[in-house]
């Protein structure tokens, strides 16, 4: 009768609910945000990262392993922006539904065009590059369309029952996205054709989707700071071309901005690359830009 | 005899486990579509088989020494002379196999050797958050046992380490079953079933003696930045002193991890070892403790230092050592560090100087370690 009863407990430990929410976990929370929007109240997410982390150096902690071995579907940026952590966690995580290949597995970036793909032979003397391409596509609010679809198709494909609500949610935040789009373009306006000097490639699709000219970098390599015949270099740059501004991510070293404001007087913004709501990042970034230029 | 049966019982078991849910499994295939049917696939993907190769890095690490008396004994991969010291070659291949394991090969390149460090599979498909590992590994005993001389914060081993484990540390054949506990926080279980071939502990000449492990780890984040984990580790297994002779090592471990940006940060990583070696006639009981302060003060910088006793309770000597050092992390794939050591062992009249200067390179894909 004892050894009954601890059998049970052990199966109910185990036991998932039948009418459980569907669990998506995801590394940036940005996702986070438009798989909310997607799926509703049919299911509940988490981010891993916080919004002020810089997402290609992280631990993988031992409680991102347990919020992956719950996870229904998990939703990586990929191209590589997480290969020095999450790879480890997939086997920790314990749980095949979410391995590479399956269904509960998910790079939304299918769609979307891949920026600063290298050519040519890559190696490291070109800093920490990313052989896939720029994995910073979410900072182009269009693409966030393109991320909230394929996040409605696989939860569809995960949860075949809800995927008129899911497809019906996408309509919907499509239009409130290309709503705000149209109103952050129109902000941004006048910024198009104008040059910037950022510090990593963060905000290339950002600057591609603006018109923004990014002449220059203050990492010279991506992933390495910059040495000091880089920033004498910058330096006379920026004076030759008088370029107005330095877009900094928030989470980066400020010395190398604020030494460059104070040799060549330039304005210098600093910016974040990744919020708990996707709509309120564009909503803070947009200002600030249009505020520093 | 009973309790191998058990072990030998559970290894069978798992095996029928992972053949059975590899049958059952289907694989699920990927959905190169759009809604409108049209493939809108921008990347340009690496193309045919090369996109299946493993992921295959190599590690080198070279190290300038300085011993005011240099070691009489082999020491692994730690510095052995004063002068230049190829620490080794670490050359890894790391694969998915398929949906159900991965593999993980390392094998270590000396001056004049190698050797397969470790070769395992991983299951990825066991249900009820198992886990199964089989091949040649670390035992996961303790927590710097697991860490390979490139992911460590100091240029050796600990002294615990070294006199507990050996120089090579605690590395077997055999197979390894854990499960994560379904709790709120991180908690695993593992058990270990090893061939037994430890010099210092479990090198019994009978064929049927294995040695058995169990290590309990718990992991909470305190904060937002901070994470405590927790680990009590026991292993067993007869030695070959004598027939029936057992050694019997338990540990605890400590971690605590602070990381408010990737800037800054704290790691503090203490574990103690206790002993008990039946030999003929007697029966040595010991002890000892090291810990590890490691201070990051710059995105490329950090200092610590690290403390080692042992001899608590002690078998008729004493050793004290103390080692602080410094690393410049030039990028994740190439560090320099410096580090001295102070060795005292009671009854030795000069005390041990060691200095060294350690360089450490990475080719190849990012190498994720584990927290």
């Amino acid at each position: 009768m004892k050894k009954n009863i601890i059998f049970v407990l052990v199966l109910c430990l185990y036991t998932v609910p039948v009418f459980a929410k569907i669990n998506i976990v995801t590394t940036i929370p940005d996702f986070a945000s438009i798989a909310k929007e997607v799926g509703g109240d049919m299911v509940s997410v988490k981010s891993l990262l916080r919004s002020n982390q810089d997402p290609h150096y992280i631990e993988p902690k031992p409680s991102f392993a347990s919020s992956m071995n719950q996870a229904d579907l998990f939703i990586v940026v990929g191209l590589e922006l997480e290969i020095g952590w999450v790879p480890v966690l997939l086997t920790q995580s314990r749980n095949p539904e979410i391995q590479k290949g399956k269904a509960g597995y998910l790079e939304p970036w299918r769609g979307i065009r891949i920026l600063d793909i290298p050519t040519g032979k890559i190696d490291r003397s070109g800093g920490d590059i990313h052989p896939d391409g720029n994995p910073h596509y979410w900072l182009d609010p269009r693409n966030g369309i393109v991320i909230a679809k394929n996040i409605a198709d696989r939860l569809s494909k995960l949860d075949p029952g809800n995927a008129t609500l899911y497809k019906n949610n996408v309509v919907k935040y499509e239009k409130k996205l290309k709503e705000k789009i149209a109103f952050w373009q129109r902000q941004l306006k006048g910024l198009k054709g104008k040059s910037v000097v950022t510090h990593h490639q963060s905000f290339t699709y950002f600057a591609n989707w603006i018109g923004l000219r990014v002449v220059d970098r203050i990492e010279d390599k991506p992933g390495i700071p910059p040495s000091a015949s880089h920033m004498i270099a910058l330096i006379k740059h920026i004076r030759s071309l008088k370029i107005p501004l330095v877009i900094t991510e928030h989470y980066y070293n400020p010395k190398p901005s604020e030494k460059l404001k104070k040799e060549t007087g330039i304005a210098v913004v600093y910016l974040p690359t990744s919020a708990t709501n996707y709509i309120a990042l564009f909503d803070e970034l947009v200002p600030k830009l249009k505020g520093s230029l | 005899m009973m309790q191998r049966h058990c072990y030998a019982l559970m290894l069978v078991v798992c095996l029928v486990f992972v053949s059975f849910h590899a049958q059952a499994t289907e694989i699920e295939e990927n959905d190169n579509t759009t809604e409108q049917g049209q493939v809108l696939l921008w990347k340009i993907n690496k193309t045919g088989s090369k996109a299946l190769l493993p992921d295959i890095s190599l590690i080198g690490m070279v190290a300038g020494a300085y011993f005011r008396d240099d070691p009489a004994n082999a020491q692994g991969p730690n510095p052995s002379r004063t002068g230049f010291n190829f620490q080794g070659a670490e050359l890894a291949i790391q694969s998915v196999v398929d949906p159900y394991i991965r593999g993980d090969v390392f094998i270590h390149f000396m001056e004049d050797a190698f050797e397969v460090e470790e070769l395992y599979i991983t299951t990825l498909s066991l249900p009820l958050n198992l886990q199964f590992k089989v091949g040649k590994m670390r035992a996961h005993f303790g927590r710097e046992n697991l860490q390979h001389v490139d992911s460590m914060s100091f240029v050796d081993y600990s002294r615990l380490r070294r006199y507990f484990l050996g120089n090579e540390g605690f590395v077997e054949w055999g197979s390894e079953l854990s499960v994560l506990l379904p709790v709120k926080w991180f908690s695993e279980i593992t058990f270990g079933f090893y061939q037994g071939m430890n010099d210092d502990n479990f090198n019994s000449p009978d064929k049927s003696d294995f040695a058995y492990l169990t290590h309990i780890k718990n992991a909470f984040d305190i904060t937002v930045h901070t994470t405590v984990q927790l680990g009590l580790s026991g292993s067993w297994g007869n030695n070959g002193t004598a027939s029936g002779n057992l050694t019997q090592i338990y540990g605890a471990d400590f971690y605590v991890r602070w990381r408010p940006s990737d800037r800054k940060g704290i790691k503090w990583q203490t574990e103690y070892y206790y002993r008990r070696l039946q030999d003929v006639g007697t029966t040595a009981v010991e002890g000892g403790l090291t810990s590890q302060f490691i201070y990051q003060f710059a995105k490329r910088w950090e200092t610590g230092v690290r403390f080692d006793a042992v001899g608590f309770p002690d078998n008729g000597f004493k050793q004290y050592q103390a080692s602080p050092m410094l690393t410049f992390l030039a990028t994740e794939f190439f560090r320099l560090r410096t580090q001295y050591n102070y060795l005292h062992i009671d009854g030795v009249a000069k005390k041990q100087h060691e200095v060294f200067l350690q360089m450490i390179f990475n080719m190849g894909p990012h190498g994720a370690h584990a927290f």
